[in-house]
């Protein structure tokens, strides 16, 4: 503002100052995001959410990040692993962005972390769960808002030994993530002294579980733990209620289970506990006035997605303003955001050495439509990060 | 189009192909890069579907194989030797086709496209499925192969203009590899078997060998690509062997036309280009990529390679069919 | 395992394989019958949950969604093969393959458009929101088992239509194409395209006598019949069929 005045003045020097620094006057200006995340396919809910959250804090800032304009560059990854390099890449090197912010399936963040750890550009990881990502890929250039796989699962498991319960039975679609819940379960579960039966896996995304119900039923453990998101999850849901099984063995599982998906179950998620870094009904300050905003901006009710996009957007202010605002300086940033206590309405958080968010993780209970907090089952988990040489 | 002009027009693409380094911009180096090893992957198929006349509808198998083979093959933490490891991964490929053949090929017609397609997806899901190659997740290549030859290193690949100009002399390589077969005995058999293969039988030919043959070589070729492919963006994934990759390829073939092999290079180009072009467009893109695949087979059978015979057809007395 | 779970995972199976059954039973027509390959027909059934999920939504019951929805399918589907799959009869299997991936990939598009990409449920009807119980922990629910009722009154009423009426012959004399004769719904679009499934006229009678001429030259009945019911397609070969010549050498 100050040099248009300035130009206004005197137009030939401020020709001279334009021409002189055209890129970092350019650059001064702005700070780009690149928002690489699926707006079509089976995630795309997930990815708008995301963005939604992503935006509303820019907009809370005022607009800005670091003191500066945002200005976004916008890709649909297509929960595509096979196009993720490419659509990585053109962010990076055509749109030229400051930051990558993706995205909700693991393989394409895989894909896009390599991108981000050969090109030296910052990522932050806004869902995608995958332990490896900051395990032994973890980079100085990789962040993550969301959670690993491994963190509402072990959780279960704790609470799970915790409670008494002995014998639990798995089921989980047979894919990296899915694989990666139960083995978090297993080991805080085993660890407090109970015994996994039986581990049943299916491929994905297959949906007629029909069979694994029998199986549960003839085996009758104290107790099921399942990995299943979406669609599948409500119709998991739907199926264990319909075979008469929720009565007798009560289920449990990471919240992806019974996040955006309670509608469609019709009433046969009530009941059903979970774990999960967010819940509803949480009471702080900073909660209610996400949801508020969130509610009035878009006239849909965030969820945990949404938390993970908000996070993201905080992550990176928190960088910037350690570096002055200028995103070039980026150890600064990276350094601003490995130390910055994030204000999230999932309750505050940090960030552990490999840059997995360092949180609670919450015990919930499903009550007509919503998630609703039970309690704090694991205080400041922190992911093992096995791996990571940071 | 006589062959002079045809010679002339196609130096004239690979001398422009050839500048597109100059422009200095990584990202058009990388896509052009990216889209002269699918050129090379339609060219592959387009052996089978255009000249043998297998529609195969599996082919993202031999691509996915190879480049997992090569990201399996590299050490962790330092370069494989290119060439150790390419032979390596397309031989593995060609072995995959081959074994594959013997069963296939012994089906014809829309067996042949679903018996193709179930063995691709049988390979899909032990890439997916099994933590071979790191399960549904993928895995990376973190160093690309390195050339050298006895200490001596003629070029570096992870330098993106040798990349690219590697990439590129594959191709051309290919491309004459192809068109010399083509002329053969072997390549007129598969042209005859083509037109009619109970034909050739009764002139003494066991047509299965040539299939088998030809598949093979598809396959290898199609390796060569999933190779390349690897070796580029450095990552592998279940999804690179995914129906809807055979999909794309064949689409390739088909927008570019049938039976030319200059046409799947076409055809691989038109086809990258207008998903570029329609992302940016809207985020509903694939509903405009469905509507020109349906327009294109409805309305250009010939696909691209037809395009200047229509033209010309219609100029000289509107007799279209 | 014991006994009770042997048994109803045995009825698990017939279940998924009755619909399953029903799932394939319409793609065989298409592919059988009409001679199309139809990469599309997951979409069909995508559609058709979807029409419930919209239908059951705006008049609140899933029986009053189902009578709406089947005439809707019917005229969605008699468009499609008007506007498209009308071109592809004389084309090859290859162009089929491509022309319904590309008709995936612009459902799947519509329907976000249209619908969102939000999960949605549907509703059990009261009557049928019921279970039965099995063990003392299983119970089966009774929606499962009207699905199943459901794929056996369709199954049987194809087999019925298929086997026991002049539409059946027709649509049987339409699948036979061996011995590179021309295939009878050819002869049947040419001439007598809306007599043709209607059941009457002459295009039909041609088609009897060359059914009647095929028979005389050798085929077995039952191998054409059952072909049909079987849902193998019938094409050319299903494995290369010897040629005399094959064996001998130059």
């Amino acid at each position: 503002m100050e040099k248009k005045i300035f130009a206004a003045r005197n137009f030939v020097l401020a020709t001279a100052l334009v021409v002189a620094g055209l890129s970092s006057a350019h650059a001064e200006d702005k700070v780009k995001v690149g928002l690489m995340l699926p707006y079509t396919g089976t995630y795309a809910a997930l990815g708008n959410a995301i963005t939604n959250g992503f935006k509303q804090f820019v907009e809370e800032n005022g607009g800005k990040l670091g003191g500066r304009e945002v200005e976004y560059a916008v890709v649909d990854d297509e929960s595509n692993p096979a196009k993720a390099t490419e659509n990585a890449k053109k962010l990076v090197s055509r749109e030229k962005v400051d930051v990558l912010v993706g995205t909700v399936h693991s393989g394409v963040a895989l894909a896009m972390a390599k991108v981000a750890r050969d090109t030296k550009t910052l990522m932050i990881i806004p869902n995608a769960g995958a332990n490896d990502l900051t395990g032994p890929l973890c980079s100085p250039y990789v962040f993550r808002s969301s959670f690993s796989a491994w963190q509402p699962s072990y959780a279960m498991g704790e609470a799970l030994a915790k409670k008494g319960v002995k014998n639990v039975a798995t089921v989980t679609w047979k894919y990296s993530f899915g694989e990666e819940s139960v083995a978090g379960f297993k080991e805080a579960f085993e660890k407090g002294g109970g015994k996994v039966v039986k581990d049943m896996t299916l491929p994905f995304p297959n949906v007629e579980f029909q069979p694994f119900l029998t199986e549960i039923a003839s085996l009758k453990p104290d107790a099921v733990f399942v990995f299943f998101a979406g669609a599948g999850a409500a119709k998991f849901v739907s199926d264990y209620a319909a075979a008469g099984l929720k009565s007798s063995i009560p289920l449990y599982g990471p919240g992806f289970l019974t996040d955006g998906n309670l509608g469609a179950m019709g009433g046969a998620g009530e009941g059903l506990m979970t774990t999960l870094h967010y819940a509803d009904g949480l009471t702080t300050e900073k909660d209610k006035a996400f949801r508020t905003k969130y509610a009035q901006l878009y006239k849909i009710q965030p969820d945990v997605y949404a938390v993970q996009g908000y996070d993201a957007a905080q992550m990176y202010e928190a960088g910037l303003k350690a570096a002055g605002g200028d995103p070039a300086k980026q150890e600064a940033v990276i350094k601003g955001m490995e130390s910055a206590k994030i204000d999230s309405p999932r309750g505050a958080f940090t960030l552990s050495k490999a840059h997995n968010p360092v949180q609670d993780i919450y015990m919930r209970e499903v009550k007509s439509d919503q998630n609703v907090v039970i309690e704090v089952v694991s205080k400041g988990l922190e992911d093992p990060a096995r791996g990571c040489k940071l | 189009m006589n062959a002079q002009a045809s010679l002339i027009l196609k130096l004239v693409a690979l001398a422009l192909v050839a500048c597109v380094p100059l422009s200095g911009e990584s990202f058009y180096i990388e896509i052009v890069g990216k889209i002269l090893v699918m050129a090379i992957f339609a060219m592959s198929l387009d052996l089978l579907v255009g000249f043998t006349g297998l529609v195969s509808f599996g082919h993202a198998a031999y691509f996915g194989i190879a480049a997992y083979a090569v990201a399996l093959l590299s050490p962790e933490y330092e370069a494989a030797n290119l060439w150790l490891v390419l032979p390596a991964s397309v031989s593995l490929s060609a072995l995959a086709a081959f074994v594959i053949g013997l069963f296939v090929l012994r089906t014809k017609g829309i067996y042949f496209i679903m018996v193709t397609l179930a063995f691709a997806q049988m390979a899909y899901f032990i890439f997916h499925d099994t933590p071979l190659g790191g399960g549904s997740d993928g895995k990376y290549l973190n160093n690309k192969p390195s050339a050298s030859i006895f200490g001596w290193e003629p070029f570096d690949l992870s330098n993106e203009v040798h990349m690219f100009y590697f990439i590129l002399v594959m191709m051309v390589l290919v491309y004459l590899f192809l068109a010399r077969i083509l002329q053969s005995p072997f390549g007129r058999a598969l042209v005859g078997i083509k037109s009619n293969e109970h034909r050739m039988q009764s002139l003494g030919y066991f047509t299965f060998r040539y299939k088998l043959g030809a598949f093979t070589l598809a396959g290898a070729l199609g390796g060569l690509a999933g190779f390349l492919y690897a070796v580029l963006f450095g990552f592998v994934t279940p999804e690179l062997l995914s129906w809807h990759e055979s999909g794309n390829v064949l689409l390739m073939v088909i927008l570019g036309g049938m039976g030319n092999l200059a046409g799947a290079i076409a055809g691989a180009f038109a086809f990258e280009a207008m998903r570029e072009v329609f992302a940016d467009i809207t985020k509903y893109w694939q509903l405009l990529m469905g509507g020109v695949i349906v327009a294109v087979v409805l309305f250009l059978p010939g696909g691209l390679a037809g395009v200047p015979g229509r033209i010309k057809r219609a100029l000289q007395g509107g007799e279209v069919k | 395992m014991d006994f009770a779970s042997f048994l109803i995972q045995t009825l698990n199976s017939l279940q998924y394989g009755l619909l399953l059954f029903l799932v394939a039973s319409g793609l065989t027509l298409v592919f059988g019958i009409m001679g199309i390959i139809n990469l599309a027909h997951g979409s069909f059934y995508m559609i058709g949950a979807y029409l419930a999920f919209v239908l059951t939504s705006a008049t609140g019951s899933l029986v009053a969604a189902i009578a709406l929805g089947i005439p809707l399918a019917l005229a969605f589907g008699a468009f499609l093969e008007w506007a498209l799959f009308a071109h592809l009869y004389k084309r090859d299997h290859l162009e089929q393959v491509l022309l319904t991936y590309g008709l995936i990939l612009i459902f799947e598009q519509l329907r976000s458009l249209l619908v969102g990409d939000d999960v949605h449920g549907v509703a059990i009807p009261d009557f049928l929101d019921a279970s039965i119980q099995l063990t003392e922990v299983m119970s089966y629910p009774v929606y499962r088992l009207a699905i199943s009722v459901v794929c056996i009154v369709l199954a049987v009423a194809l087999y019925y239509v298929i086997q026991r009426t002049r539409l059946g012959m027709m649509i049987r004399a339409g699948n036979d194409d061996e011995h590179g004769q021309p295939r009878a719904d050819h002869l049947l679009r040419d001439r007598g395209h809306r007599r043709h499934r209607l059941g009457v006229g002459r295009a039909r009678r041609r088609a009897d006598r060359r059914l009647r001429r095929h028979l005389r030259q050798g085929a077995h009945p039952r191998t054409v019949r059952h072909r049909r019911v079987c849902g193998d397609g019938g094409g050319p070969a299903v494995a290369p069929r010897r040629h005399p010549q094959e064996r001998l050498r130059p």
